[in-house]
C-alpha cells in the first residue's frame, strides 16, 4: 500500500471518529513519527467547529521513523490531565485509539508492557491497531491486551472507521469502568490458565494479593457479554463418607466489582466415588477453555502451537464436536492467511451473535 | 435432520442445482434451473449443517420466512421483494423454497466490492425503493423488523442498482401490544431504533417510523460503506460528501425520538422523491368525543389499539372492537388528501351532503359472505377511497358508533 494511501485512510478514520463525539467529549490528536507530537491539545468538542478540527486531521502526514511509545506517553499524559481538569463531573471515560503502520524503531514489543500497564492503571483503556506489512504485531497486541482494550490489523477500506468507531461507540456505553474478578482462594486451590474469552480472546496475567487473585476486565459496557475462562486445581478429598462423597468445598468466593458496584458468587465443588456421577462430563466448560486457549495461540500466529491443541482436542472430542470443526477450519484459515486473519480468530461467537 | 442436496442434483425431480448462492444463520441458497420452465430460480434449504443455531431453531425461522414470503405473494407481490415460486419439499422431506434468483450482490458486499457509492442518485433511487417496499409490508400487515445490507441483493436493473429485500426469516407480524412477535432481542445492532431493541423495556411503540430508521442508516452504509451505532446521524459530520438535501433526510430519519422522524415510509420516499428533507404537507384530525388532536402524514393510519394486527399510527381504544386493527389510511393524491378503507366494518365521510360509506374490497367481501348489507346509503357500491376537504367529519364503524373526527388540512 501507498504511505500517502494508508495516512488518507487514517485521516477519513479521524473525521469517522470526530462524526461520534458529542458536544461534552474532549479530542486530542498526537501524531508520532521520529518524534511524537500533540497536534490537538485535549479539546472538548463543544468548543471548537468540526472544520478547524479538520484542518488539523489535515495537519497529519506520514514522516519517517516510528516512535509510537513516546507517541503513547505523550497521549497517557494528555488523558491523564482530563480527569484532574474543572467541571468533569467524576472520572471520565478515556480511551486511546492506537494506529500505527511502523515498527518501533528503539522498543522491543515488551518494553511496551510497563508503557501499557501505566495507561492502564489510570484508567484508560487503549485499542490498537496496525495497519499494512511493517508494524510489529506483538507490540500493538501487548498494548490491547496488557490496558484492556482490543488489538487488530486492518486491511479492508472501512476497517479503520468500523474498529475506531465502535470503541468510540462503545466508550460512551460503559456503565461502570475499571472492572475486575477477585477470586478470594481457598488454600491448597491454586488458579491457572485464565483467559478472557469475550470480547476477544486474550491471556491475561493474575495480580495476586495475598489469597486473592485478580482478574482485571474490560470495562462493563451497555449490553455487552464478557467471558472469562480458567482453571482450578484443586486438593484431593477429605472427610470422604461411606459412599465416597465429600462436600461441597469451597474453591473460591468470587466478587466481580467495579466503579459503582459489586456482586459476588461462590464457586464450589463436591467429591464423589460415584462412577455415574462421574461419568457426568460438563463437556462445554472444558470446550470453552480450550476454544479460548487456542484462539488466543491463533492470535498470535503460533499455527503449530494450536494444531497440537486441536489434535488433542479431537482425541478427546472427537471430530463431530461442533468447536473442534470450527476451530480446524480456523486454524487452516490463519495457516494460509495472513495478519487479519489472525486477529479475526480471536473472536467467539456469542449466543447472541448466532441468531442472525 | 435430512440430508441437503448438492450441486448438481435434481431437486424435488424438477429443480437441478447449480452453484451455491448464498448462505446464512438458518437457510442456503442455490442457482438452480427450473426443468419444467427453463428458468433460472433460487432454491432455499435449510441450513443444518452450515450454521452454528440449533436444528429446531433453524427449521422454526426457514418456516416462518416460508410463510411471510407465501402472504407477501397473495398481497400481489412487490418487484422490490424477492417473489416466492413454490414452497415444497425434495424427494427425502427437506423442505424447500422456490423464490425469484436475484442476479446480484448482498449489500454488503456489493459496498465491499465497489466502495461507496458515488453517484448520490444511486443512493436516492435504492432509498425511494426500500420505502416503496417497506410501505407495501406495512400495507399488507408485515413488518421486517431487521433490514439491513446483508438482507437486501442489490441487481442491475434498466441501467442502476436496484434492491431486492431477501431475508424474511424474521419478519413477522405484530402481536396486539403493537410489538412484533419475540422482538425481545436486546442486541442494538447500528441498524435497528432504540424501540427495537429495548422492545418490552420501553413505552416507545414500534411502528412504520421504526423502519424509517433502518433505511435511514441503510442510507449512510451507501454513502460510506460502514455505520454507527449513534443516532441522528449527519452524513456530513462524518465526512461524507453529498447533497445537502439527502444529509438532512438521513439525519432525521435516523433520529432516536420516533417522533422526530419521518412519520412512515411514504413520507420517507416523498422527501427523496422532491429531493426536500421538509416533510409533505400534514392535516389534523380532532376526535371530537375525546377532544384529542391528532396529526396526520400521507401513508399514516387510524385504527384500534391493543388489537392483533400491524400498528396504526393513530392507536385509539375501542372496548367494543368493532375498528379494525387499521381501520383507514391517509394518502395525497394529485395533490388531494384521500382517505383509503382497510377496514372489516366501514368508514363513512359527512361532506355536508350527508353520509357516504367508504369500504375497502376486505370489507364488503367480508359482508357479503355474512350477508349483510355492503351498500351506501343510495344502494351502491361503496366507493374504497373518497377525497377528503377541510372540515369534513369522519365516522368510524359508522356514524352513530361514537369515534368520530373532524378532518383539517393546512394547504
Amino acid at each position: 500500500m501507498h504511505q500517502d494511501g494508508k495516512i488518507g485512510r487514517a485521516r477519513e478514520g479521524v473525521r469517522w471518529v470526530c462524526g461520534l463525539l458529542d458536544d461534552e467529549d474532549y479530542l486530542t490528536i498526537i501524531s508520532f513519527d521520529s518524534d511524537a507530537e500533540q497536534i490537538l491539545r485535549p479539546t472538548r468538542w463543544g468548543e471548537i467547529s468540526r472544520d478547524e478540527a479538520m484542518e488539523t486531521v489535515d495537519e497529519l502526514t506520514s514522516g519517517g521513523g516510528t516512535n509510537m511509545y513516546d507517541g503513547i506517553e505523550v497521549a497517557r499524559k494528555a488523558l491523564a490531565s482530563l480527569a484532574d481538569r474543572e467541571g468533569m463531573d467524576g472520572t471520565p471515560v478515556r480511551r486511546l485509539l492506537l494506529l500505527s503502520d511502523g515498527k518501533d524503531q528503539h522498543r522491543e514489543p515488551h518494553e511496551f508492557t510497563d508503557v501499557a500497564q501505566a495507561v492502564d492503571n489510570q484508567g484508560i483503556r487503549i485499542e490498537a491497531a496496525g495497519i499494512g506489512d511493517e508494524y510489529e504485531e506483538e507490540t500493538i497486541r501487548t498494548l490491547g491486551t496488557t490496558a484492556r482494550g482490543k488489538w487488530t490489523h486492518l486491511q479492508e477500506p472501512g476497517d479503520i472507521e468500523e474498529f475506531f468507531g465502535e470503541a468510540v461507540e462503545q466508550a460512551k456505553s460503559v456503565v461502570a469502568p475499571d472492572a475486575q474478578l477477585e477470586l478470594d482462594v481457598a488454600p491448597g486451590v491454586e488458579v491457572s490458565d485464565v483467559y478472557r474469552a469475550v470480547p476477544q480472546a486474550q491471556e491475561v496475567s493474575l495480580d495476586w494479593e495475598a489469597n486473592t487473585a485478580i482478574v482485571r476486565l474490560p470495562d462493563l459496557t451497555e449490553r455487552e457479554e464478557q467471558r472469562v475462562v480458567m482453571k482450578f486445581h484443586v486438593p484431593a478429598a477429605a472427610d470422604v463418607d461411606q459412599d465416597g462423597e465429600s462436600g461441597p468445598l469451597t474453591l473460591a468466593d468470587v466478587t466481580l466489582t467495579a466503579r459503582g458496584g459489586e456482586a459476588s458468587e461462590t464457586i464450589t465443588v463436591e467429591y464423589t466415588e460415584d462412577p455415574d456421577k462421574l461419568a457426568e462430563h460438563k463437556e462445554a466448560v472444558q470446550l470453552d477453555h480450550q476454544q479460548t486457549v487456542i484462539k488466543t495461540e491463533l492470535g498470535k500466529g503460533n499455527v503449530e502451537a494450536a494444531e497440537t491443541k486441536v489434535e488433542k482436542m479431537t482425541k478427546i472430542h472427537g471430530d463431530d464436536a461442533k468447536p473442534v470443526d470450527e476451530l480446524k477450519a480456523e486454524t487452516q484459515l490463519v495457516k494460509e492467511g495472513g495478519r487479519a486473519e489472525q486477529s479475526q480468530a480471536t473472536q467467539i461467537v456469542t449466543d447472541d451473535d448466532r441468531i442472525q | 435432520m435430512s440430508t441437503i442436496p448438492e450441486a448438481g442434483d435434481l431437486a424435488a425431480g424438477r429443480y437441478r442445482l447449480e452453484a451455491k448462492a448464498g448462505e446464512g444463520g438458518f437457510a442456503k441458497a442455490y442457482q438452480a434451473v427450473d426443468t419444467e420452465r427453463d428458468e433460472l430460480v433460487a432454491i432455499k434449504f435449510p441450513n443444518y449443517e452450515g450454521s452454528s443455531n440449533d436444528a429446531d431453531i433453524i427449521e422454526e425461522y426457514f418456516l416462518k420466512e416460508a410463510e411471510m414470503l407465501a402472504r407477501i405473494e397473495e398481497a400481489g407481490g412487490h418487484p422490490n421483494v424477492m417473489s416466492l415460486y413454490a414452497n415444497t419439499e425434495d424427494d427425502d422431506g427437506t423442505p424447500m423454497l422456490v423464490v425469484e434468483f436475484i442476479d446480484g450482490y448482498e449489500l454488503d458486499d456489493a459496498i465491499e466490492r465497489t466502495g461507496p457509492l458515488e453517484d448520490t442518485e444511486h443512493v436516492r433511487d435504492i432509498g425511494i425503493d426500500l420505502c416503496d417496499a417497506m410501505s407495501f409490508l406495512h400495507e399488507n400487515e408485515l413488518v421486517y423488523r431487521d433490514l439491513k445490507p446483508d438482507n437486501v441483493m442489490i441487481a442491475q436493473r434498466g441501467g442502476r442498482p436496484v434492491p431486492v429485500l431477501i431475508d424474511f426469516n424474521t419478519a413477522t407480524a405484530f402481536d396486539s401490544d403493537g410489538h412484533a412477535e419475540d422482538s425481545g432481542t436486546t442486541i442494538l445492532g447500528p441498524y435497528k431504533p432504540r424501540e427495537v431493541a429495548d422492545a418490552g423495556e420501553t413505552d416507545a411503540r414500534q411502528g412504520p417510523w421504526s423502519d424509517v430508521y433502518s433505511i435511514g442508516k441503510i442510507l449512510l452504509f451507501l454513502l460510506k460503506g460502514t455505520v454507527p451505532k449513534k443516532d441522528g446521524v449527519n452524513p456530513r459530520d462524518f465526512g461524507i460528501e453529498c447533497d445537502p438535501y439527502l444529509a438532512e433526510i438521513v439525519e432525521t430519519a435516523t433520529q432516536s425520538a420516533y417522533d422526530q422522524r419521518y412519520r412512515n415510509a411514504t413520507v420517507m420516499k416523498q422527501v427523496l422523491e422532491a429531493r426536500d428533507p421538509t416533510p409533505p404537507a400534514q392535516a389534523t384530525l380532532t376526535y371530537i368525543q375525546q377532544g384529542e388532536h391528532y396529526t396526520i402524514s400521507p401513508g399514516d393510519t387510524l385504527g384500534r389499539r391493543f388489537a392483533k394486527g400491524p400498528t396504526p399510527s393513530i392507536a385509539i381504544e375501542d372496548e367494543g372492537e368493532y375498528i379494525s386493527t387499521v381501520q383507514v389510511q391517509f394518502d395525497i393524491v394529485d395533490g388531494q388528501w384521500h382517505l383509503q378503507d382497510r377496514s372489516l366494518n366501514g368508514t363513512y365521510v359527512q361532506t355536508g351532503e350527508g353520509w357516504q360509506r367508504v369500504l375497502g374490497e376486505t370489507g364488503r367481501e367480508r359482508l357479503e359472505a355474512q350477508g349483510e348489507d355492503p351498500t351506501d346509503r343510495h344502494g351502491n357500491t361503496p366507493p374504497t377511497s373518497y377525497e377528503l376537504s377541510a372540515g369534513d367529519l369522519i365516522a368510524l364503524v359508522h356514524p352513530s358508533y361514537g369515534v368520530t373526527f373532524e378532518f383539517e388540512s393546512e394547504s
